[in-house]
């Protein structure tokens, strides 16, 4: 593979017709289209040095290659690449240009192509689809599944990360909280982890919380009992206070 | 649960281009013609007056928009006007769509130059049987068989996973139904012993 295809798969991808000096910077989702390209076509390049501004030529340089064919699909450290933190926080946010993801229109048949297989899981490909904008609907599920990525521990592939509306037409994904926003060509997500790590539903009482306890009347008496506690706390202490004065 | 006629010509018409000696036709022992376009015949049939209305470029088309142009076929149909000979005579591979009446097994029979033409019945409720006949001079039958494989997995990706309880009828799941106040749903038996859950709307309707 040399730097010709290279440049070919870039300007695709970016949209722009590229020199091996132009410098770029890619998105999340553009690194990881083209780490998975890498994969596919067996192409050895420097992935640390597309996280920042660079150049074609800077991609080729043979000291520092790092060996993509050992590991398949989207398995890679997906924390380098997404830029997310190494260290795992409870919330993630992430936010993806439609047009930097999916530069062109989606006619073909995309469940037939290894690039959406690779991230996306064939249930979200068809919920995609059944919507009238496929790549607005797609490039929010890619947020989302980034933003989960900066909220869990360790490697992970994105295919382990289903993102799909539940019940009330909101977007889920096991013990996550997750939204999903869009205006003009941007798509942001925010996923916040509602519990263990591991991430299984612990239970259907568990999947409504997040979704009832907003701002409906079970929310209010729960944050009204809650108070009610907390003023009971505040009264017990003051009368502690008093024993061991009047002590 | 409404048919899946649309899902059908859709995501069979994506994989007609893969599997292209299914949209195909066969001309004399050394000819077969493969179709460039794949044209969904939809077969119409209002009690005595058939006919096999073609969906052009269906493979082009998203699914929202498949949707919309089947229903303006069946208006056309539907309106008594004169369809324009095309439509009556492009189609390159045809569905018959029984799903709304009781049969529960077809064998549909090829038409015109066609190498593929498929059935659809609902023998339960909540399950679509899947049909084909298939020109054994243009393709095998492995190949056919691996087509409606895929073509049911892909159908299959649009509904909730199995373990998700829903509505029979509905499809309404459990956890919509606990929230609009009821306890859960109802297990009801059908008239062919058929055991199925029901949302409480589903399940006070005199019938489906």
């Amino acid at each position: 593979m040399n730097q010709e295809e290279i440049r070919t798969f870039l300007s695709k991808l970016t949209n722009t017709e590229l020199t091996n000096d132009s410098v770029l910077t890619l998105s999340s989702a553009q690194k990881a289209r083209l780490y998975n390209w890498c994969q596919e076509n067996h192409v050895n390049i420097n992935l640390q040095k597309i996280n920042g501004r660079f150049s074609i030529n800077d991609l080729s340089d043979e000291t520092d290659l790092l060996k993509s064919n050992n590991s398949k699909g989207l398995e890679h450290k997906i924390n380098n690449l997404s830029g997310a933190s190494a260290l795992p926080a409870n919330i993630g946010v992430d936010i993806q240009s439609i047009n930097e993801l999916f530069p062109i229109s989606l006619e073909s048949d995309l469940k037939d192509r290894e690039d959406f297989k690779s991230i996306f899981t064939i249930r979200e490909l068809s919920y995609a689809q059944s919507r009238i904008d496929m790549r607005q609907t797609l490039t929010g599920i890619f947020a989302a599944k980034e933003a989960i990525v900066k909220c869990q521990y360790g490697e992970i592939n994105l295919l382990d990360i289903e993102v799909l509306p539940n019940n009330f037409g909101k977007p889920s994904y096991k013990n996550f909280l997750v939204s999903i926003s869009h205006s003009g060509e941007y798509a942001i997500a925010i996923a916040m982890n509602n519990g263990s790590q591991n991430g299984h539903s612990s239970s259907l009482q568990d999947n409504l919380l997040p979704y009832f306890f907003v701002d409906d009347n079970i929310a209010k008496k729960k944050s009204f009992f809650s108070s009610r506690i907390r003023i009971l706390d505040l009264f017990f202490i003051v009368i502690i206070l008093v024993i061991i004065l009047f002590k | 649960m409404d048919g899946i006629s649309d899902l059908i010509i859709y995501e069979g018409s994506k994989l007609l281009n893969k599997y292209s000696d299914l949209n195909s036709a066969y001309i004399d022992e050394k000819s077969v013609a493969v179709f460039k376009h794949v044209n969904f015949g939809i077969s119409f049939d209002s009690g005595n007056n058939l006919k096999v209305l073609s969906l052009k470029d269906a493979d082009k088309l998203t699914l929202p928009e498949t949707h919309s142009e089947v229903s303006k076929l069946l208006d056309l149909y539907e309106s008594g006007k004169q369809i324009p000979v095309d439509l009556l005579t492009s189609s390159t591979v045809t569905i018959s769509d029984l799903s709304k009446t009781k049969a529960s097994y077809m064998r549909p029979l090829l038409n015109g130059l066609q190498g593929l033409i498929l059935g659809v019945v609902r023998s339960k409720i909540n399950l679509f049987e899947i049909y084909a006949t298939f020109d054994h001079r243009i393709s095998s039958g492995l190949t056919v068989a691996r087509f409606l494989e895929e073509l049911k997995s892909r159908i299959m990706s649009y509904y909730p996973l199995s373990e998700e309880k829903s509505c029979a009828f509905c499809r309404k799941s459990i956890v919509e139904e606990v929230a609009s106040g009821n306890r859960g749903f109802i297990r009801i038996e059908l008239p062919d012993g058929e055991e199925v859950s029901a949302c409480r709307n589903c399940f006070d309707r005199t019938s489906t």
